[in-house]
């Protein structure tokens, strides 16, 4: 895996995406995550392959993947090469389809990183917390466009950034990941003895890290407005369940706490990532955790006590 | 940060999520319901995860008894909130009862119960040195006339015998006014008697220092959170704001341009520190005293009694304290401007003729 220039790889991105198409699309992951917080920075690059693009509203996610795709593939962007390389056709199952994974042209100076397209979920289903898979055809064959439930927050409020991109919030990825990740599961990273929520997890606290270092250094307060922002999201998203999902929002981490050996693997993963060269040691890992549950999972469920919270 | 009007002795964070717990110590049941019931209606204001423990320090009520008084409490509370409130007694046997939970949470209780069945003082300052401490802080702020020995006793909150003896001690030192008048006070000290007084003063009081391990913790932010919970009614009043802040309010002309760390006083009064930043963890004697973002004194609160007599700004620490403070944190050219400037001021241009200042 090579280091990715954030701001390189969404100038490559935005230039590539149809115009009337960028309204439907929102950065999100680590991506987004350097994107709001290395800007500054301009030497310190990502440790990623994937830079993942939410299309939302559902309604328009898989018109709108299918016009990205015909224009990067166009544009000389290929599909990522692999067991999954290969687009399926109209007798090919939704969950047995290749996701839209696309290479962009030109060697890049050896860079490998690719875009994955995401679907925001469709919200009037029943709840179900897996991926769903929708058929996206496209030129070069049929496709599948994932969606998760909770990725939904991260429609909430994107930012903007240059060249009519917009970024999803820290806030929200974290809170979508605390939503997946009620509990430590057993499921394992595809190739890796890594658990999925101890990833998902530590990176809620590595955000949070983030967000505390960027306010230290602009002399902002923009971590205090995480649990009221993430109520508001919950309200807008979810409605009928908001406040069952507030109660339950900090228990992943909880969890995480308490068990130092799924702490320690969280913390490896995030100084892979987004904490790359940061110095952030197991104590000062524990540290922001006790502070994200005060503060963050702390506003969030306040927001939602007393009688008559939904 | 969450705001909550109702108080209670204790909050515990742990991985089930917040428990509050109230401290009775009572033989009454009445006193146990009415724990119970206010426990109830603080679970109000908390998530719906959250749970109460109403913590029974008695030498009569068995705990059947209390269970008694929980069993009728659940029969006519809401069925949402019913379930959450629990009891403990602490007695001779240890700390037993309906709800059982971590080792740590036991370890948390016995600390609350520690603390509020010691009336909330916690290692407090030696008796007379709170008598000396009232009598420098009204010499440096106020210069009130001689007053009577029982005034001072008040002040400081201690006996007849400790005042006298503590007054006895400063008068075999020459620091007592040898005046016609009936009264005690000091008499006019140089800047280095009251800086001498202040290091004696800061030797005496027990500090806990706190250091942030993710580094983003600062003075002004532990400050800004201070202010939100004492707001809030959310922290005891008898936490007041020292140090380099503290010393600023008195001595505006104070020459240091920020405060490393945020300086509290308290009378030994319960305080959850988490309150202010779960965060922070105490600075062991392996670590340097440098890495401190947060100081707590454990001190006499001079400044309540005081206040009645001179309505004294109640969110300061006395400028006694400050001058400790800084004297503590080796800002000694500091300290001693600001003694000069608080001795020779004139009655009307002391700080606590001014009247009130908000904090920042």
């Amino acid at each position: 895996m090579r280091p990715m220039s954030p701001s390189k790889v969404i100038k490559e991105i935005a230039d590539a995406l149809p115009e009337e198409c960028k309204a439907n699309f929102i950065i999100v992951g680590s991506l987004a995550a350097a994107v709001r917080y290395f800007v500054a920075d301009p030497d310190r690059a990502l440790l990623s392959k994937d830079a993942d693009g939410l299309i939302a509203p559902n309604a328009m996610a898989v018109g709108a993947a299918q016009r990205i795709t015909n224009q990067l593939l166009a544009a000389g962007w290929q599909i990522q090469p692999g067991p999954w390389g290969q687009a399926g056709t109209a007798d090919t199952p939704e969950k047995d389809l290749p996701v839209v994974r696309l290479v962009p042209p030109g060697d890049r100076n050896g860079a490998d990183w690719f875009l994955e397209l995401l679907g925001a979920p469709d919200l009037t289903q029943p709840a179900d917390e897996g991926a769903k898979y929708t058929r996206v055809e496209t030129t070069a064959g049929h496709f599948s466009l994932a969606s998760f439930r909770f990725l939904a927050v991260t429609e909430w409020n994107p930012i903007g950034i240059d060249d009519g991109m917009r970024i999803a919030r820290p806030e929200m990825m974290a809170l979508a990941n605390l939503l997946h990740h009620p509990v430590i599961g057993p499921a394992t990273i595809r190739g890796t003895t890594d658990k999925r929520s101890n990833k998902d997890l530590g990176r809620v606290l590595a955000l949070s890290w983030l967000a505390q270092h960027d306010d230290t250094r602009k002399g902002t307060d923009q971590f205090s407005t995480w649990g009221a922002n993430m109520a508001a999201a919950l309200r807008e998203k979810f409605p009928e369940e908001a406040g069952a999902l507030a109660s339950s929002a900090g228990s992943g981490v909880r969890e995480l706490l308490d068990s130092p050996a799924d702490l320690a693997q969280a913390l490896a993963i995030a100084n892979r990532s987004l904490l790359a060269s940061r110095d952030v040691g197991v104590e000062g890992f524990v540290a922001l955790g006790r502070r994200f549950l005060q503060d963050v999972i702390g506003d969030l469920e306040h927001e939602f006590a007393g009688p008559g919270n939904p | 940060m969450r705001q909550n009007e109702h108080n209670v002795d204790g909050r515990w964070s742990g991985p089930s999520g917040t428990v509050l717990l109230e401290v009775r110590k009572t033989n009454s049941a009445r006193d146990v319901r009415d724990g119970l019931v206010g426990l109830a209606f603080a679970l109000q204001d908390e998530s719906p995860r959250a749970e109460a423990v109403c913590v029974v320090v008695s030498e009569k009520l068995s705990e059947r008894r209390v269970q008694q008084e929980l069993d009728r409490f659940r029969s006519i509370a809401h069925p949402t909130i019913a379930p959450r409130v629990h009891y403990l007694v602490s007695d001779s046997d240890g700390i037993h009862g309906e709800y059982s939970a971590t080792d740590s949470f036991y370890d948390y209780v016995s600390e609350v119960v520690h603390k509020e069945t010691k009336q909330g003082v916690r290692n407090a300052l030696p008796a007379r040195q709170a008598v000396v401490s009232a009598l420098v802080t009204d010499l440096i702020t106020h210069r009130s006339a001689p007053q009577p020995l029982t005034f001072w006793q008040k002040a400081a909150g201690v006996s007849y015998p400790t005042a006298m003896a503590a007054v006895s001690d400063l008068t075999r030192k020459g620091l007592i006014e040898d005046s016609p008048e009936r009264g005690v006070r000091l008499r006019p000290l140089s800047a280095a008697e009251v800086l001498e007084l202040a290091r004696d003063h800061a030797s005496k009081r027990q500090v806990l220092l706190y250091r942030d391990p993710t580094g983003f913790s600062t003075s002004t932010k532990l400050l800004k959170r201070f202010n939100a919970l004492r707001e809030a009614g959310r922290i005891d009043g008898s936490l007041r704001v020292g140090g380099v802040i503290g010393a600023a309010h008195y001595f505006p002309q104070l020459d240091i341009t920020s405060a490393a760390r945020l300086d509290l006083s308290t009378n030994g009064a319960v305080f959850d520190v988490a309150q202010l930043d779960a965060a922070l963890v105490e600075v062991t004697d392996s670590e340097p005293r440098s890495a401190a973002v947060l100081a707590v004194h454990y001190t006499a609160d001079v400044l309540v009694n005081l206040s009645r007599a001179f309505a004294q700004p109640d969110q300061w620490a006395s400028a006694f304290e400050c001058l400790a403070d800084l004297v503590e944190l080796g800002y000694l050219r500091e300290a001693h401007e600001m003694a000069v400037s608080m001795i020779n001021a004139p009655a009307a241009e002391r700080p606590a003729a001014r009247g009130r200042r908000n904090l920042t």
